[in-house]
């Protein structure tokens, strides 16, 4: 991390949609909580994966940082520069510090453009961009960084399976040089054999051009083994944050030990007795109603008064550097497993 | 297991695909066999044959494609058959829990009626009886409130909640034989794990055998008894899933288990990786059709196709040099929860 303070500080940002209307003439909106009052850092250079599962509001957290989304309230400090209060122009500029890929690579790609055409256009208004005579060379050494040939240039997107189309994404992104990568989901639409390979590139971007990134996604094991810090969503809210490798250890928000545990590792089956496993009840609550207090409560086996009563913070509880909010975080080891579940749920 | 026990055999199965005037093998002389109450996980990845083949077992691949093999279930080839055979079978004996739930119920009818339809036309039940009965099930399958929600449409259910509706339509008749088709996938980890827990409930509960088609060697290696390997429409690699999931015999199934990221394992470097992609079934390389992507390759694997055969009690790979891969030892320490 770099001393001079992190390249991204994103402090309280909420994003509230418009949902069902109701009332008389529809006057009403239910308001869905997307992302609610969620800080973090990220310092030059580093990774931070953003778990959580669908519905939990990381894929909207993420849009927001580029402003595919206008957030509802909230700072993201980029460089010193509020990204929200940008005038669309000075938004242009930062863009170029901070791209994007996204979970399927046939549909961010247009099937009519050449590939060439594809990553060349991450070019067009950006000041300062390469002259356009220099350009074709510019797309060849980009794409040999991401593992293509030459030859890609003049074909187009059909020609191309789904991890060569998720490197061609890849490739665009870079053209630009930026300091932060936004990846949403980049491998869970690919082939086993394939995710590898795009894990690796990944990987070795990070490691050679001191990009950062945030990595989303719903597979715990991916985010463990390609980041530094690991944030954990839960319905908008960040449950747990802290270095990867505690955080997977010695977990102790109730949430993220349920999320280790739901990971099927078939290694696991001789360690752990089935009724140590720990089973969640029930599914995300209504998103226009969320509980009141801690937001998990309505699945947590712990769950007390005080969890309705009182939201609790994202504060140091259990282990030096990893923030945690529950009201009554604890160890792994040290928690009781919930009764042997039924697969019925309440 | 004697014949008593063998509830379905798959011997030599090929499906034939037309595109543009060509034929292409989608499957390739797959054989198998499913005993009662067995579970197998038949895995691989995209256009592996996988699903193909179960549609087949299903009698869902039409005579032009079924270009040769026997289907037998309980002895009886079921393709000279044909379709009459299949619609007694369907449901009753053999079962499909499909991977789209939204897309296998009805939008316009209630869940609770889309269950009941089982009841009241393959067995004549009243509708009251019939109500009963999709009620219990409904319990049985954890749908919250199943009296209520017998009344709700598909639209008003939650994923998961589709998901189990589409396994109670599955059980509803007792099936022998249930083949689950990516069950899980567009679930969540945490639903993913309760219909994992709760197809392994219904599994011992009733006694069916179950074959779990999916993409993830992980999810299905310690709910199964035996996993089945398939790459380009064709078995690679059969055996007992905790031994194939530890000491894999074949190339294929070693990469595929070494290049994804484990929780436990620290390591922060690369990860193994298979080069290239699986390949289009227009387009199956000579040989053994993963030798192009095979760190073992040799030039014997670009002419000539390894058969199934068995280097290790218990197993059976195709892939000439079994031996050599079975000596790396054991892919998985294991991991501390």
């Amino acid at each position: 991390m770099t001393p001079a303070g992190p390249l991204l500080r994103v402090t309280n940002v909420v994003k509230h949609f418009r949902g069902k209307r109701s009332g008389v003439l529809g006057a009403k909106h239910a308001l869905i909580h997307a992302v609610d009052d969620v800080s973090f850092d990220i310092g030059a250079g580093e990774t931070l994966g953003i778990v959580g599962e669908s519905g939990c509001g990381k894929s909207t957290l993420a849009r927001t940082l580029v402003r595919l989304i206008e957030p509802t309230s909230g700072q993201a400090w980029f460089e010193g520069r509020d990204i929200f209060a940008l005038s669309p122009k000075e938004m242009r500029r930062v863009r170029k510090d901070i791209q994007m890929i996204f979970q399927d690579p046939y549909s961010s790609v247009n099937p009519r453009m050449t590939v060439e055409a594809i990553v060349a256009e991450a070019w067009d208004g950006v000041p300062g961009a390469a002259p356009k005579r220099f350009r074709r060379n510019r797309v060849v050494e980009l794409l040999q960084r991401v593992g293509l040939d030459a030859d890609a240039l003049d074909r187009y997107p059909r020609e191309f399976s789904g991890g060569q189309l998720q490197r061609i994404g890849i490739a665009r992104a870079l053209a630009v040089d930026p300091r932060l990568l936004i990846c949403d989901e980049p491998v869970s639409a690919l082939d086993i054999s394939i995710q590898a390979q795009v894990l690796n590139l990944l990987k070795q971007l990070q490691r050679d051009s001191n990009l950062a990134c945030i990595f989303i996604s719903h597979d715990l094991a991916v985010v463990q083994h390609v980041t530094d810090r690991i944030a954990v969503m839960y319905f908008g809210k960040i449950v747990e944050l802290g270095p990867a490798a505690e955080l997977c250890d010695n977990p102790s928000h109730p949430y993220t030990q349920a999320l280790l545990s739901a990971v099927p590792v078939a290694a696991r089956r001789r360690d752990l007795e089935p009724d140590r496993r720990i089973r969640l009840e029930g599914e995300l609550p209504d998103p226009s109603d969320p509980p009141s207090g801690c937001r998990f409560r309505t699945r947590c086996w712990k769950a007390q008064q005080r969890c309705a009563d009182e939201v609790p913070a994202l504060i140091e509880r259990v282990q030096p550097g990893v923030l945690s909010a529950c009201h009554f975080a604890e160890p792994l080891a040290q928690i009781a497993p919930p009764a042997p579940t039924q697969t019925s749920i309440a | 297991m004697d014949a008593a026990g063998r509830l379905l055999e798959i011997e030599d199965l090929r499906v034939t695909f037309e595109v543009g005037g060509a034929r292409y093998k989608a499957v390739d002389g797959v054989s198998f066999t499913i005993d009662d109450g067995e579970a197998v996980g038949l895995v691989g990845e995209s256009g592996s044959g996988k699903s193909v083949t179960a549609r087949s077992i299903l009698g869902l691949t039409g005579a032009r494609q079924l270009a040769g093999g026997a289907i037998r279930y309980r002895g009886t080839d079921l393709v000279p058959l044909g379709e009459p055979a299949w619609q007694r079978l369907r449901g009753r004996e053999i079962a499909l829990i499909p991977q789209n739930a939204l897309a296998a119920l009805n939008p316009l009818f209630t869940v609770g009626w889309q269950i009941a339809e089982l009841f009241r036309v393959h067995e004549g039940a009243s509708r009251s009886e019939a109500r009963r009965r999709v009620v219990a099930l409904m319990e049985q399958v954890g749908i919250p409130a199943a009296a209520k929600r017998f009344d709700s449409y598909p639209h008003e259910f939650s994923g998961g909640m589709r998901q189990r509706a589409v396994i109670a339509m599955a059980v509803a008749l007792n099936p022998k034989l249930v083949i689950a088709d990516e069950p899980t996938t567009a679930l969540d980890v945490t639903m993913e794990a309760q219909v994992m827990d709760l197809l392994g409930d219904l599994r011992r509960e009733r006694q069916m055998a179950l074959i779990h088609i999916t993409h993830d060697v992980e999810l299905v290696a310690s709910s199964v008894d035996r996993m089945i390997v398939m790459y380009a429409g064709r078995i690679v690699e059969a055996g007992p899933a905790d031994d194939l999931y530890h000491l894999p015999a074949h190339p294929y199934t070693r990469a595929l288990l070494e290049s994804r990221p484990s929780l436990g394992d620290r390591r922060k470097g690369l990860l193994p990786t298979i080069p290239g992609a699986p390949p289009k079934i227009s387009a199956i390389p000579s040989g053994c059709a993963f030798h192009p992507r095979c760190a073992h390759m040799r030039e014997r694997c670009q002419r000539e196709t390894p058969i199934l055969r068995s280097p290790t009690s218990g197993r059976v790979a195709a892939c000439h040099y079994s031996e050599e891969v079975l000596q790396l030892g054991e892919v998985h320490t294991t991991v501390s929860a």
